[in-house]
């Protein structure tokens, strides 16, 4: 995949992403990491051809998303970050109109069928109509229909969000494994650290509409921070050198040290110049690259709500 | 190509089975439009069976053109749950998706149509067999002009309340101001014209031409302007779905 200079402004003159450029690899796991509002979903609805992007060109799957959408969506899955079933249909029916849209055929739509619902753990409820579902089973179904017809590429938008933690990691096996045996490309987007950093062989962080910075986790850490030292202490601390960032952090004072070996070299002249309380040494994390690059917690945010409006006054 | 045609397929499918599982609003399409039948029918019980000829086609018609164009409001509810991304980034054409929706949607109007005809015989309204069939066609014309309009609509409006002001400003008047109710020999000038400006009075004349022999226009005109009007409408719907953006 390749995508080159995207930029994407809505009607309302709101410009959602700018300049947005990536290369993903085949069989590559890539991630979007960003707070709500960066632009992430825009980019996965442009590359999808939802959207028509406002400049710019990307490449999926080897085709052109504007002069060759159709093959573009013949080889790419999606998950999207809001619910996109038919809930008056039960999860097979589901699977059935999607594998026909995809042109499969009897046989292979019934083998295919039963194979992503066992895949996902949803045989037993095959039959059930998906409005008796919970929000993780639909889930898993959405992501089920998105591997029916063997993708080359697959897109989750925040496949996890708004789920338990048990759900959210069911969902990373059954990823994971299908990743191993069908040899996807993958592009994902969360707001969930964890999940990037466990998850994605390379990471973009997006704010704002613009991509910060591109590369695997440990680059990414390495690059702008090594280790966070976690004080906690009564006296204000200046300026020590070495250290690129102090930052309150409820009672403590993290102190981000980019280079790791100068850690010792801190921790003693903190030591020696203050009234040190408390004191923890950790590595860095991408949690504390992102506060480092975009100046705020990605945490902040709460997630968005799950279902879209339902509208009064229409029975269905 | 085999894609495109599973896709009309497969959404007159969900249409078809979305009905049945939905009672009642199936129940709603069908035992609304019986009031009007006994409330006009037998308030006109006295005046004798020419009027009952008149008017029976024309609540007929009416159902189904108001029917027809709730097709729009499938595209604004699966906008709204989501489902319509489903369809959109499939391979296949907008148009056939369109086609497989307006299939759904008339088929819906052809059994509702065919109901309220039985109940019209039972009511009274002297009904020419042989005319069954022709009638059909043009109520199929008919239906298919008001889905175009209601999928356009539909494509367009992303919000149910805009769409209820549009069946009420635009679809209520058509309906009314047809040859459904209004017959062009006895309505002043002024009115007459109007009617014959609106399309779905060549499609209701048709039927009525059929059903009953009571027509007002030649039947090869009403069939010319039906059916282009019909066309068109499709061809509009196609165009304005085509160019959604989610
Ligand atoms: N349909 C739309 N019309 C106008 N602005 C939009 C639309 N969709 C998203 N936006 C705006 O674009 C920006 C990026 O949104 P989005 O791509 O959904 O971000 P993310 O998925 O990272 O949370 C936000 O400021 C959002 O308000
Ligand atoms: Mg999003």
């Amino acid at each position: 995949m390749q995508v080159k200079n995207l930029k994407k402004t809505y009607k309302g003159g709101i410009t959602a992403i700018d300049d947005v450029s990536f290369n993903i690899q085949k069989g590559e796991i890539f991630g979007f990491l960003g707070p709500n509002g960066a632009g992430k979903t825009t980019t996965i609805k442009i590359l999808t051809t939802l959207l028509r992007p406002t400049s710019g060109q990307a490449i999926v799957a080897g085709y052109d998303i504007s002069k060759n959408s159709n093959k573009v969506r013949e080889n790419i899955g999606i998950v999207f970050q809001e619910p996109a079933l038919d809930d008056r249909l039960t999860g097979k029916e589901n699977l059935d109109f999607h594998a026909r849209l995809y042109g499969m055929n009897k046989a292979e739509r019934k083998q295919r069928i039963s194979e992503v619902l066992e895949l996902v753990g949803l045989t037993q409820r095959a039959d059930s109509l998906v409005k008796t579902y919970s929000g993780g089973m639909q889930r898993r179904l959405e992501l089920a229909r998105g591997l029916m017809h063997k993708p080359t590429v697959l897109f989750l938008d925040e496949p996890t969000l708004g789920l338990d933690v048990q759900t959210r990691r069911k969902i990373w096996d059954y990823i994971l494994r299908v990743k191993d045996t069908e040899n996807m490309t993958i592009l994902l987007t969360t707001h969930y650290m964890e999940e990037a950093e466990k998850v994605c062989e390379r990471i973009a962080i997006i704010d704002a509409g613009k991509i910060l910075k591109i590369g695997t986790t440990a680059e990414l850490i390495g690059t702008s921070c090594g280790t966070v030292l976690e004080v906690k202490t009564a006296d204000k601390i200046k300026n020590i050198s070495g250290v690129k960032q102090i930052k309150k952090n409820g009672e403590r004072v993290d102190l981000v040290v980019k280079d790791e070996k100068q850690t010792t070299k801190i921790v003693k002249e903190l030591m020696n110049n203050y009234d040190i309380i408390e004191l923890n040494i950790r590595k860095a994390s991408l949690e504390d690259v992102f506060v480092q690059m975009t100046g705020k917690s990605i945490r902040e945010e709460k997630p968005q709500k799950m279902r879209a409006r339902i509208p009064r006054g229409h029975g269905r | 190509m085999n894609r495109n045609i599973q896709s009309v397929y497969v959404m007159w499918w969900r249409i078809m089975i979305r009905m049945i599982r939905a009672k009642g609003r199936l129940l709603g399409t069908m035992v609304q439009p019986l009031f009007f039948m006994v409330a006009f029918g037998l308030g006109l019980r006295g005046v004798g069976g020419s009027q009952l000829n008149f008017i029976l086609p024309g609540i007929i018609a009416m159902s189904a053109i108001m029917s027809s164009v709730m097709a729009g409001i499938g595209v604004i509810w699966d906008r709204e749950f989501g489902f319509l991304k489903e369809v959109l980034v499939a391979p296949v054409s907008r148009v056939s998706v369109i086609i497989g929706r307006a299939a759904g949607a008339i088929t819906t109007t052809i059994v509702q149509s065919i109901w309220l005809g039985f109940i019209a015989i039972i009511m009274g309204a002297e009904i020419q067999l042989a005319g069954v069939i022709p009638a059909l066609i043009f109520l199929i014309l008919t239906s298919t002009l008001a889905v175009g309009i209601g999928l356009s609509f539909g494509s367009i409006i992303d919000d149910f309340e805009n769409f209820q002001i549009v069946q009420n400003i635009i679809i209520m008047p058509m309906t009314f101001l047809s040859t459904a109710f209004i017959s062009v020999e006895f309505a002043p000038s002024w009115l007459a014209l109007i009617v014959k400006l609106n399309p779905f009075s060549y499609g209701i004349d048709g039927m009525r031409h059929f059903l009953t022999g009571a027509g007002s226009f030649n039947p090869a005109l009403d069939l010319l302007v039906i059916s282009v009007c019909a066309a068109l409408s499709i061809i509009a719907s196609a165009w304005f779905f085509e160019r959604i953006e989610i």
